[in-house]
């Protein structure tokens, strides 16, 4: 039997959007056709270091230099240096890019994307982001507002499971939450004491995509407090696509999935105006295949949609799909992770806490939101994420000490420390860019991805002033002046906060702006472009869970306009 | 997967297991977990460096109420990390450091290192680590360099300290990533199934081992 190539749609990338644009286009009754470069992951099947402890990995779970060396670049962020997760991680060998200026392109190709290994921090943004832009002239207005994405974010809250603290902040929404991962006793001492010397200021409950509470969602179970999820979740206690959206999809019997399908290119009809289909080059056998569809999402991340966009070229369209406005690729966005600070917490050296918390804390952005505090040389703003724990006695691997009481003395329980990381919002920049190199092609003969960005002053001076800020607040938590401030300048590279948004963004002008307020290419209404490549600002907060929301928002757009019959 | 894993991840899937604590102190049937395994081969090191270092590990971390350093098995760790991990360099550094120090302790006991009594072998251990904190990370750094010494003593220093540095770091990982220390020693808690935020420290509670 012949392969089928024509479907109602086709959704290109299985990751944290692409599987939400399936579960929705599916369930609506579209035969749709999920391609993805990559191999499968099997819920809980293909997770084979979940249940592995300490002991089980060879070689004490150190890795040969000549395997390391695969995986140079993947390696700059800790997570793919883990051993337990690495196998999610790109083989940089095989997947090379081009950095004019240094650029961490973390990512994993199979089903599921990096809804894997994502850190499942879920914050919606508020208004104050969305109308940022237009307020201080960055980038373009976004062509939307809170209220237009305000449901679609309860929609996927409640169906991905997301757990936190309702808190009433202007800058940071409440959303639909499960029961919040309790604080320890010291983060309840610490979020007295800072916000005694902060009215203003809140440390509150992570919110991320865990089960909790009564109610877990179909085929998946509560969170067992074990802090591995980015080895995969055999409980399915965080929300991957693998154990949520995709399965949602199959059941429909409308959902097909082909892996090892790379897209190159989405092809565009001159006498429609729309586009027919796809490119695609199967990644094992390196044939070309096409396949057509009436309505196409791009999902295939931020970098990867728009490297597939910027090499559908056409006579229409010689710069790429849908870049009348010559934005694609430009506007990339990220946001720091340039240090904090963190401290000792005296006074609970009795306490300690068991299980694992896969989240701690949080600690919403406080300036430059219209109250008292502005930033002085900087605008938009940061938020933090931290938490208290009590560590184990320091192992001093280098001291002269060696004996009994020393080996069991590190059995124990040492400082409670306390510490927050500053995550801070990268302005939409035009120059600010990723391009194809034609002359260098990757062993499929697509051009591969050049990256020419860099932090500016707005980002570096608001960074600097949340470090400052995060040592006064561990200061004024503990009375003393000795919090150690951590600075990430020097191994900050853009790309590293593995956010990287913006290079085909939405707007109200097709003259600066790639997309619409539904996500459609301005000439091209039949593509949708749901990853983060559509976003027009950064905030300062996760990404992915807006994401999800503006694409279950576009899918519903598509279905509708396929039943109105707009794109036949 | 393996019978070991196959069994641990059908634990998993029925979910919300009870905990058990795992906060008991040492039991003394500990170590025979290890003493029941059959003679163990090395895969790298000779057979008598490997007796040597072994000793070499049980008087960096000896036995006390909780395992020492062979009963967890350090050496087979660190048999198996030179033989896949370590650079070449890094091993016959690490060689050429035992080879001086078996010298010392063929003039000093008028015996092979390898067949030292343990109270000598703490002796020449010690000889290494008790001496003040200050001129120990001296000699840590200059072994840790790559430049070699020419002066004869200096050399001697920088292959011996390159050699108990690199074994005392190894003899710290190995115990505490060995099975018998996590899952019997520490608590072990691989599922716990809740947070619990406020306990009361006992003289008994052990930090997690995963
Ligand atoms: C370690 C880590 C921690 C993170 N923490 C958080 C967090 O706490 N909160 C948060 O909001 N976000 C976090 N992120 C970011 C988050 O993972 C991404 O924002 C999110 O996965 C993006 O979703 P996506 O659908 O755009 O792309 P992805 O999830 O990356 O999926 C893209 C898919 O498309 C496929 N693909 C790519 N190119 C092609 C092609 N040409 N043809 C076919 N298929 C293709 C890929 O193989 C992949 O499966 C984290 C990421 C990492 C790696
Ligand atoms: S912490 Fe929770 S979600 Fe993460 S792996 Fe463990 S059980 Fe799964």
């Amino acid at each position: 039997m012949s392969e089928q190539t024509t479907f109602d749609a086709i959704v290109i990338g299985s990751g944290i959007s692409g599987g939400w644009a399936a579960k929705e286009l599916c369930e609506s009754g579209l035969k749709t056709l999920v391609l993805e470069r990559g191999r499968m992951v099997e819920h809980v099947k293909d997770y084979p270091t979940a249940m592995m402890d300490p002991w089980d990995f060879e070689h004490g779970g150190y890795i040969s230099e000549e395997e390391k060396a695969t995986q140079l670049v993947q390696r700059r962020t800790g997570q793919a240096r883990d051993v337990a997760a690495k196998h999610f991680f790109v083989n940089d060998i095989d997947h090379p890019y081009n950095e004019d200026k240094k650029f961490n392109w973390m990512r994993g190709y199979h089903v599921g994307g990096r809804s894997l290994t994502w850190g499942r921090q879920t914050y919606r943004w508020s208004d104050i982001d969305f109308e940022a832009n237009k307020n201080d002239g960055h980038g373009v207005d976004w062509p939307i507002r809170y209220k237009d994405i305000d449901p679609w974010y309860s929609l996927v809250e409640k169906y991905i499971g997301v757990q936190g603290s309702k808190e009433d902040l202007p800058q940071l929404p409440d959303g639909e939450f499960t029961e919040p991962f309790p604080m320890n006793c010291v983060e309840e001492h610490c979020k007295e004491k800072l916000e005694e010397a902060y009215p203003d200021r809140n440390l509150i409950n992570c919110r991320s995509a865990h089960v909790t509470g009564e109610n877990a969602p179909e085929g998946r179970s509560q969170c067992q407090l074990r802090s591995r999820c980015r080895r995969g979740c055999p409980y399915g206690g965080y929300f991957s696509s693998n154990s949520s959206t995709l399965p949602a999809a199959e059941k429909t019997g409308n959902f097909t999935l082909r892996m090892f399908s790379i897209v190159h290119s989405i092809i565009y009809d001159d006498e429609t105006g729309m586009a027919k289909g796809v490119k695609v080059i199967d990644q094992e056998t390196k044939e070309e295949l096409t396949f057509y569809s009436k309505v196409i999402f791009c999902n295939a991340s931020t970098v990867g949609s728009t490297a597939i966009l910027l090499n559908s070229k056409s006579e229409r369209f010689p710069n790429g799909m849908g870049n009348d406005s010559g934005e694609l690729g430009h506007n990339m966005m990220d946001h720091t992770i340039l240090g904090g600070a963190n401290t000792r917490i005296d006074g609970f050296e009795d306490k300690y806490t068991r299980g694992k918390k896969p989240g701690h804390l949080y600690l919403p952005k406080f300036k430059n939101i219209g109250g008292s505090e502005k930033g002085k040389n900087f605008v938009r703003g940061y938020g933090y994420q931290g938490g208290a724990s009590r560590r184990a006695v320091p192992r001093e691997y280098a001291s002269n000490a060696i004996g009994g009481e020393y080996k069991d003395g590190m059995m124990k329980f040492g400082d409670w420390r306390f510490g927050i990381t500053c995550f801070g919002e990268i302005l939409p920049d035009h120059r600010n860019k990723m391009y194809l190199d034609y002359d260098k092609k990757d062993g499929w003969g697509l051009p591969t991805v050049t990256f020419d960005c860099e932090l500016r002053e707005n980002e570096i001076n608001m960074a600097n002033d949340g470090r400052e800020e995060a040592r006064k607040m561990c200061n004024a938590i503990t009375g003393r002046d000795d919090a150690k401030t951590s600075d990430n300048t020097n191994k900050y590279a853009f790309g590293h906060g593995i956010h990287e948004m913006g290079t085909a963004r939405m707007g109200r002008d097709p003259k600066t702006s790639v997309l619409n307020g539904n996500n459609q290419i301005h000439a091209v209404p039949n593509v949708y472009v749901t990853d983060g490549a559509c976003m027009t600002s950064a905030a300062c907060v996760n990404p992915s869970i807006t994401y999800m929301a503006l694409t279950a928002r576009a899918a519903s757009h598509a279905i509708s306009e396929l039943k109105k019959g707009t794109f036949s | 997967m393996n019978r070991r894993e196959a069994l641990k991840s059908i634990t998993a899937l029925v979910g919300y297991s009870l905990t058990i604590s795992a906060t008991t102190g040492f039991l003394s049937s500990c170590g025979e977990k290890r003493a029941v395994v059959p003679e163990w081969k090395s895969v790298f090191l000779s057979q008598a460096d490997a007796k040597a270092i072994e000793e070499m590990t049980e008087v960096i971390f000896p036995k006390t109420a909780t395992p020492g350093a062979k009963d967890a098995q350090v050496i087979k760790y660190i048999d198996d990390l030179f033989k896949f991990i370590y650079k070449k360099e890094e091993t016959d550094k690490f060689l050429e450091g035992l080879k001086r120090v078996s010298l010392k302790a063929a003039d000093k006991y008028g015996k092979p290192v390898g067949g030292l009594t343990s109270e000598q072998y703490t002796e020449l251990v010690s000889s290494y680590f008790n001496i003040p904190e200050e001129e120990f990370s001296e000699k840590r750094r200059a072994a840790n360099k790559e430049e070699v010494p020419t002066d004869e003593i200096a050399k001697d220093e920088y292959y011996e300290y390159y050699y108990f540095t690199t074994l005392k770091s190894l003899t710290i990982s190995g115990y505490f990533t060995s099975e018998l220390v996590g899952e019997e020693v520490l608590d072990y808690n691989p599922v716990p199934g809740v947070y619990e935020t406020c306990l009361e420290e006992t003289p008994e509670t052990r930090i997690a081992s995963v």
